[in-house]
Formats: C-alpha cells, structure tokens, sequence
C-alpha cells in the first residue's frame, strides 16, 4: 500500500477545503480588484487561481508521480497566495506541494513548475530555463517564461510564450492558449 | 319510382377513388399527427440533446475562463455569445459554484435576463413562467472538478419551426398524395376497372341483342378477371339454355302447329296469348279476335262453362268443358270439348288446354246410342229397347192390372231368300216386312226386330184370344211376300209365337221364353201359323231339351245304333244294297224312335255328330263285317245326310278322311240327301255333290216328289239315283194319280241317267208294280224291316240253313 493512499481521507477533506478556498477566492475574485480593500492580496490570490488554472490546462513532464511540485521563485507578495496551493489536490492522483526556492535558485531538480515573481533573482540561472516557468508578475524572466501573468487593464491577464514552453516540453490546451492576451511563438 | 327519388349515381370509380382519397386523407393524416407527435418529441429531445451537445461544447469552452475567475467573465460572455447563431437560445446563463451568475448571453429576441443566482430546479421553474421550450442546466467543468453551472433556456423556436415545417410538410404530402392518388390512382383505378366497363357494355349489348355471341374480355388476372371469365361462363350457359328453350320452342311450335287438336293460352281477363290453327280452324277466331269464345259457346252449356272454370281457380288442377260452339265463321254449331289446366306466373294466373272438336264423335254416339236402341236396318226398335220397353210395360200392366200381350215373330224359309238371291235381297225383304209389321199394327203397338228375320210385336191392352187371333193373322198376313214380288219371288211366311201376360207368365222374361216357345211350336208345324203358348208346349219343349240332353249323352258314348235294311232288285228280289237307319235304345226309356230325336237333332246342330257317328259305325261295319256283307250281297250302304251335314263346309273333307280312316271304298257308300236339302241352294249342293262323286262316292235323292227341286237343277245333280218317297208308293198299285207320278219319276230318272229306289215297299203288289215300271230297287218293310248287321246275319244263316233243309 502505498503511502499516499493513508492520505486519500486526508485527499479528500483536502480537496473539500480546496474548493471552498477557490468558491471563497472566486467570490472574492467576482468583485473588481480595484474595489477590494485588499487589493493586493486578492491580486495574489486571482493570480495564484489563474496559476493554478493555467497549470491544470498545461501539460508537461512531471518528476514525480503523484506530486506537483511548484517552486516559487521570488513572488514577494503573491508567495502566500502561491503557498495555499500547496497540498492541493491536481488532478486525479497528484497533490500540489509549493517549494519555494528563494534563496536557492538553483536547486530546481524537484521543481515540475517555476513561479518566478517580482523579486526574481537576476540574472536568471540557467537551470531553471529547462523548466516550465511561470512569470508571475516578474520582468526580466517573462521572456523566458512559457506563461507571462501579469495586470492588464486591473485584470490579471497571462501570455504564453509558445517557443519557450515547447523548449520546456509544455503544452497547452487550446482554451489556455486562446485566452493569452497574448501568444506569441 | 321517380327519377327524383332515386338516389344520385355514383360511379364505381367515384366511390373506389372517395375511398382511397377518404382512407389516404386518414391514412396521412393519422400518420402526419404520429410524424407530427413523434417528430416533436424527437424534434424536442433532439432540440434538449442539441441544447445539451451545444451546452456541452459550450460548457467545455466556457470552463476555463469560468475558471480563471470574474476577470475573464468578458471572455466567457464573448464564448457565450457564439450561440447567437443558435436562433433558439433564448438565454445563457453561466453560474460559478457558488450560484452567482458569471456570465450571460441574452438573445434579442429574448425578453427576459438571467437570475443573478442559480439554484436547482430553477430552470424547469423559469421554463414554466417564461414560457419556454425547455431549459437545461450543465455542470461545468474543468479537469474533472464542477466550477459552476451553465444553464440554456430556449424558446423552442427552432421546435416550432420544425413542427410547423413538418406539418406544412406532411400536408403537402398529403395534397401530393392525394394529387397522385387521384391523377395516378384514377388513371390506374380506371384501367383496373376497365374490364368491369367491358362488361357492362357486354352486358348491354346481349340485353339489347341476346343471341349476340360477344364475350366480356378478360384483360387482368384478377376478381375482375374472375368475374369476367364467371360473366362468359353463364353467358354461354345462358346461350346454351337460349338455345335449348328456343328448340323446345320451336318443337312445341312444331307440335302445336301440326297438332290435330287446339291448343290455346289465355290469362284470367280472357286474352289470348297464343292459339294454334287447328284452334283457329275449330272455331273460326284468330288470335286477335279470341276475346269473343265465350260468345260462341251454346246458351244451355254457357253457365256450365264459366261454373267449371271457377272451380279451376278454386281447387281443380284441371277442367274438362263439353259444349256446343257456335263457328264463328260457318254459323254451324261444333261440339267441342275444352281440356283446361291453370298455373300462376307470380301474380297473374294463365290458362292453357287444348280443344278437341267432337261433333263427329258426338254423332257417332247418338249413332251408337240410336244403334243401341234401333235396328239400322228396318229402323225399328231392338231387342235392347223392346227389353226395356217390356219391363216397363210389364210394371205398368201389373200396376194396372191390365194385359199384354208378345207376338214373337219368325220368317219361314227366309234362308232361302238370303242364299238365292242374296243378302241384299235378304235385306230389302226384311226391311218391307218391318214396315208391313208396323203397318199391321197400332202405332201405339211396338214393332221391334230381335235379329237376324226375327220380329216381336209388344201389344198392350189385349183384352180376349180374339184380339190375339185377329192380330196373329194380321201379322202372318204382313209376313206373306205375295205383295213383295220385286223383292222376293220365292215364297216367304211367316210363324208367330203368342204369350200373354199374366196368363202365361209371370216375369218379362218368362214372357218373351214362352212366346219363343209357341214360335218354335209353329216353326215345327209347318210355318205360316201361329201358335200360343200353352203348358202343354211348354211340356213338349221341355220333352225336346229332355231328348236333347240325352241324344247328347247317347251321341258321346256311342250308344247310338245303325240298323241296315236292304234294298233289293226289284227283278230278281235279291238284296244288293242297305240303307243304314240310326236306331236309339236308352236305358231308362228303351227304344227311342227316330221320329222323336232326330228332329230334336236337326233342330239343336246334334245332327252333325249324329251324322259323324252313323257315317263311322257304316264305316266299321263295312270293314268289320265285309264278309258277312259280302254273303247277305250287301254290296254297300246309303247314309242319310241332313241339310246341315250336307251344306258343312267340311262335309267332303270329313267323309273323305272317315272313309280314309277306315280304309272304305268310297264306291260302298250313298248319301242320300232329301229332296228338300238340295232345294235350298241348288248352285251349292250340285258343287257339294259333284265334290262327293269325284271322291267316289253314291249319290242318291231321298224322298223325291216331296220337295221343290227345279227341273233344270236335277238334270245337274250328279246322283245316281232317286228315291221315291213313300207317300207315293204306299197308295200302289190302286191310286193313279200316285201311279202317275211314280211313272213320271222313273221315267225321269232314267232319262237323267238314274236308277230308282221305292222305299216304303210293303206288299207284293207295290213291289210287282214297281218292278213292272222299271223301278230298279225296292226297299220296305215286305222284304225287310231295318235290323243290326248282327241280326241280319242271323236270319240270313237261318234262312240259308232253313232253305239247306228244305232242299
């Protein structure tokens, strides 16, 4: 029996809490960033759904069977929202955990996803361009990035940049590549 | 019926084609209402399952903006708003987890928003009160996690749109149907009933013409097909028929047409439908003109007539009508008979029978009636109705207590005149004394012939013996010829009987018994007299029966002997010759003379036999006794012959196969016949006697001088001798008128060529005399009195002995 099987009970009440934060967190999102007397936070909160999203309609190769493992890199202030996807459930038989490798840019061998935020360190290691990278509101990483999330017009909006995901071995569905603001190749 | 009241015709191909129009209006119109049902039905699951794949679809689509939160609700409202095209979306509705509306698409045609909120169950709510085709809610879904809810509700346009395409559809499948049905289907409908047109013209035309021989044509296969083949089936049975019926027809019309009898067919108003022409000929009406029959039938037989043929409508299978008709052409009356059988055709009755005209058989029945009541001869009364007459005299005589009186009539020697001068002559003469009868007595006397020349004369009222004896002699004088002399040259008389009623019987018959009687009395008198009745006659008739019988008997059994007496030569006085006489020796009553029987024998027919007998007995005696014969010089025997012997017309034939029989020389026998016989038809009894000498027999006249032979006829008659009655002889030698006549007689014989026998010799002196005059052959009782063979040869013996001993 494997191990993660004890944890199905625990999956389950995982998943539960998982969507009451995302039916709180799509409340919270219904109403304009802009309005919120916490705009920031629910910022984080609509970019770390979008991330999560987005994920969801990606496809890549995953290190490890029943992990997804999201390392987030320099987020600053989105990290926290970032850091509530960890344990949630992805997919059918994966869990989330959320690393962060501030500090230690390098050690990217267990990250499936990067999240590189605002305080990115710069320059970018090069280890991490073989990884599905995520700019989370960063600036220099977007380029390199497959998905570029960032506010548009007070809305979080993301680009996907094509030939960086394909170098990263990502692929995306149609949805997640039609609603780019932009999709460059 | 009036032709407003009949009911419109309606063709067959109308009505078929109403049907078929009636049954594809139902037909499609059920079916359209099921296409249209069930097309709904699908067309609404079909519209919900398009709702739920475009829902689905759109749903996919539209998850992951949903997903990405409130800010992508703009691109979820551009997703949703890509069912524009979608013309029955009425509304979008998409709803995040929580139920709050996300994003919507509203069409324009819509006139409602969606709820900001969404709960379950709100959408068959909202289809209710919006007055939606249907509404659906899908979950939506991202990597396999509902996110939210999208609902669709639909106006159901699209469905009715469908439903009402369909429907615009099925009708105008139904008018095209119906267009084909009756352009195609009456085309073919006609063609298929094409053959039931054929036959109906068919029909028509062996109506118009029936010994038409067109056919019904047979084009399909099919029940038409049948019922053409069945309609020439019993047209050529019915033609068979046809044919059948017109042969009987015209074999009927053969038969009545040539039939010798009327034939007619009339209905119950007294129309004539048909008669034949022997009916036209019988009556003298035609056809067209029969109406008037019942006029020309007699006024006696009419209410008869009309009688008879109601008992026809009542209960009779058939009617016979005997009446007398008036001809309506000739005016002459026909007596008809009218044979009459009714039948019913439905409602009318008909009369038919056929028409005999019977006038001629209804004369020959009077004929026949008068026939039976009269003698067509001397038209007088017959036997039948003298019968009759008699017994009603009789009763009225008895009841009166008054007297009648028969007069039984008989002509004497009436034979002769039949046989010499014929039947006619016969008949001429019976005639004239009919009406000499009649004019003899009063008219109130009835004057009948009973047959043949036999009268009877019924006289009422005979009050003593004189009136008979007056009438008797009247009538005797009426029955004398001498008047009739065109008639009849031989003298014919008349012997009467009389009986007397009550004193000579007591019954008609009895009456008219002793009336024949007293005629038979008179007849064996001698004729031309009467004679009545009287017990004594009736004693001696009695007597003549008694006799009869016994001869009879006498005659069977042979009892009846034949003596010989000889005949002698005159001149030597030796016998040469024997006459056989019949000699009768009864038990009861010993020796029976002649004189009494053979009378009774001539008049009852026992003669013949007697004859027979007498001819055999001479026959065994000359063949048994030829010796004995031989020595008495009998050289043969002479038999006697009566009338009625004589004139048999087997008498040759008999003698010849007697004499054959016994092996007798026909040369030994004589016949000897009476002068009186041959008299009576000298042409037939010279044939009888020429017939006898060529067989070989002796032929002699017996009794000579007593009849009325002519001379002319003697010198024909082929015998070969005559015998001189004794009348003539017994007055020898003494009367000279006697001796006259004997000399006269063998004078006459010798110059005929015959010799001559006297019989009645009784004394010398006869004899010597005769011997003297030339008389060849003497015969008497001075020679020898008649004895049996057996006797004679005993006196001959003793004679012989005797002379033997006196020598």
């Amino acid at each position: 029996m494997h191990w993660l099987h004890i944890l199905y009970p625990l999956k389950a009440y995982a998943r539960v809490s998982f969507r009451v934060f995302f039916v709180l967190l799509a409340v919270s999102a219904s109403q304009s960033v802009l309005a919120d007397s916490e705009p920031q936070l629910k910022e984080s909160k609509v970019r770390a759904a979008i991330l999560y999203r987005l994920l969801q309609a990606s496809r890549w190769t995953f290190n490890q069977e029943h992990l997804l493992t999201i390392c987030e890199l320099g987020n600053g202030d989105h990290a926290m929202a970032i850091r509530q996807l960890n344990e949630a459930p992805f997919g059918k038989n994966r869990t989330i955990s959320i690393r962060s490798i501030d500090g230690d840019s390098t050690n990217t061998q267990k990250c499936d996803v990067i999240v590189i935020g605002p305080n990115e360190p710069s320059p970018l290691p090069n280890e991490l361009s073989e990884h599905y990278l995520i700019c989370n509101d960063c600036d220099q990483s977007k380029n390199h990035s497959a998905v570029n999330l960032y506010l548009f017009r007070d809305q979080v909006r993301y680009d996907i940049n094509r030939t960086v995901a394909s170098q990263a071995g990502v692929h995306f569905q149609s949805d997640a590549l039609r609603l780019a603001l932009n999709l460059s190749n | 019926m009036p032709l407003t009241h009949q009911r419109k015709r309606k063709s067959l191909h109308f009505r078929l084609l109403r049907v078929i129009t009636y049954s594809l209006v139902l037909a499609i119109a059920l079916s359209g209402t099921s296409l249209l049902i069930i097309g709904n039905h699908s067309a609404e699951r079909y519209n919900t399952e398009n709702m739920a794949v475009i829902g689905q679809i759109l749903a996919e689509k539209i998850a992951f903006p949903l997903s990405l939160g409130d800010g992508y609700a703009d691109e979820a409202e551009k997703t949703l708003g890509a069912t524009h095209h979608h013309k029955d979306f009425a509304l979008v509705c998409l709803y995040d987890l929580s139920g709050n509306l996300f994003s919507q698409y509203r069409a324009a045609t819509s006139t409602h928003e969606c709820l900001n909120t969404y709960h379950l169950g709100m959408e068959n709510h909202n289809r209710g009160r919006r007055n939606l085709s249907s509404a659906i809610v899908l979950p939506v879904n991202f990597e396999s996690e509902k996110i939210g809810y999208l609902v669709i509700e639909s106006l159901g346009n699209q469905l009715k749109e469908t439903l009402w395409l369909m429907t615009w559809a099925i009708l105008g499948s139904l008018l095209v149907a119906l267009l084909i049905a009756f352009l195609f289907g009456s085309r073919q409908l006609k063609k298929a009933l094409w053959g039931l047109s054929d036959l109906r013209n068919t029909g028509l035309e062996i109506a118009t013409n029936p010994k038409a021989i067109t056919r019904a044509k047979k084009v399909f296969n099919d029940e038409i097909g049948d019922l053409v083949d069945a309609f020439n089936s019993m047209l050529d049975a019915l033609g068979l028929e046809s044919q059948k019926l017109r042969t009987s027809e015209n074999t009927f019309r053969s038969l009545s047409e040539n039939a010798p009898v009327g034939m007619f067919l009339r209905d119950s108003a007294n129309h004539y439908g048909f008669v034949n022409s022997t009916w036209s000929e019988m009556t003298g009406l035609t056809v067209n003109n029969a109406r008037h029959f019942s006029n020309c039938i007699g006024t006696d037989h009419k209410r008869h007539y009309i009688e008879k043929l109601a008992s026809l409508k009542t209960d009779a299978a058939f009617v016979v009508n005997e009446f007398e008709f008036l001809h309506y052409e000739t005016n002459e009356y026909r007596f008809l008979q009218e044979y009459v059988s009714s039948f019913e055709d439905g409602q009318h009755s008909h009369f038919i029978g056929i028409l005999i005209d019977a006038t001629e058989l209804r004369q020959s029945q009077i004929e026949l009636e008068k026939l039976a009541y009269y003698d067509p001869l001397t038209k007088l009364p017959n036997r039948r109705f003298l019968t009759d007459h008699l017994n009603y005299s009789y009763a009225a005589a008895e009841k009166k207590g008054g007297k009648i009186a028969v007069f039984m009539t008989d002509l004497d020697n009436f034979k002769r005149v039949n046989d010499s001068l014929g039947h006619d002559a016969g008949d001429k003469l019976l005639e004239h004394i009919g009406t000499r009868l009649k004019g003899a007595v009063f008219k109130e006397d009835v004057v009948s012939r009973m047959g043949g020349d036999e009268f009877l004369v019924l006289v009422e009222g005979i009050e003593n013996l004189n009136a008979i004896e007056f009438i008797s002699k009247r009538l005797l004088n009426a029955m004398r010829t001498e008047s009739a002399h065109d008639i009849s040259t031989l003298p014919v008389t008349g012997s009467i009987g009389v009986a007397v009623y009550p004193d000579d019987s007591c019954s008609p018959e009895e009456l008219l018994r002793h009336a024949d009687l007293a005629l038979y009395s008179s007849k064996s008198n001698g004729g031309d007299q009467f004679s009545c009745y009287s017990e004594d006659l009736d004693n001696n008739i009695r007597e003549q029966i008694r006799i009869e019988q016994k001869l009879r008997r006498a005659i069977d059994n042979k009892e009846i002997d034949v003596f010989l007496q000889p005949q002698v030569l005159s001149k030597e006085r030796r016998v040469c010759w024997a006459e056989a006489l019949v000699r009768w020796h009864d038990d009861e009553e010993g020796f029976i003379s002649p004189v009494r029987f053979i009378p009774v024998a001539e008049d009852t027919g026992l003669i013949m036999e007697l004859g027979d007998l007498v001819l055999e007995k001479v026959c065994i005696m000359l063949k048994d006794y030829a010796e004995e014969l031989e020595l008495l010089q009998i050289e043969g025997i002479s038999v006697n012959l009566s009338a009625k012997q004589f004139f048999s017309n087997t008498l040759v034939k008999d003698i010849s196969a007697t004499l054959k029989a016994h092996q007798i020389a026909p040369s030994l026998v004589e016949f000897e016949l009476t002068e009186s016989t041959v008299t009576d038809n000298m042409d037939r009894a010279v044939s009888i006697m020429e017939d006898l000498r060529e067989l070989g027999c002796r032929l002699s006249i017996d009794d000579f001088g007593t009849g009325y032979s002519s001379l002319s006829y003697l010198s024909k008659f082929p015998t070969t001798s005559l015998k001189i009655d004794r009348s003539f002889v017994d007055p020898l030698p003494d009367s000279k008128n006697d001796a006259e006549i004997v000399c006269a007689i063998i004078d006459l014989a010798h110059n005929l060529g015959m010799s001559v026998v006297a019989e009645g010799v009784e004394t010398e002196a006869q004899a010597d005399y005769l011997a003297e005059k030339g008389c060849e052959y003497l015969q008497g009782y001075y020679f020898a009195r008649p004895a049996s063979i057996t006797q004679l040869i005993s006196e001959a013996t003793l004679k012989k002995n005797k002379k033997r001993l006196s020598n």
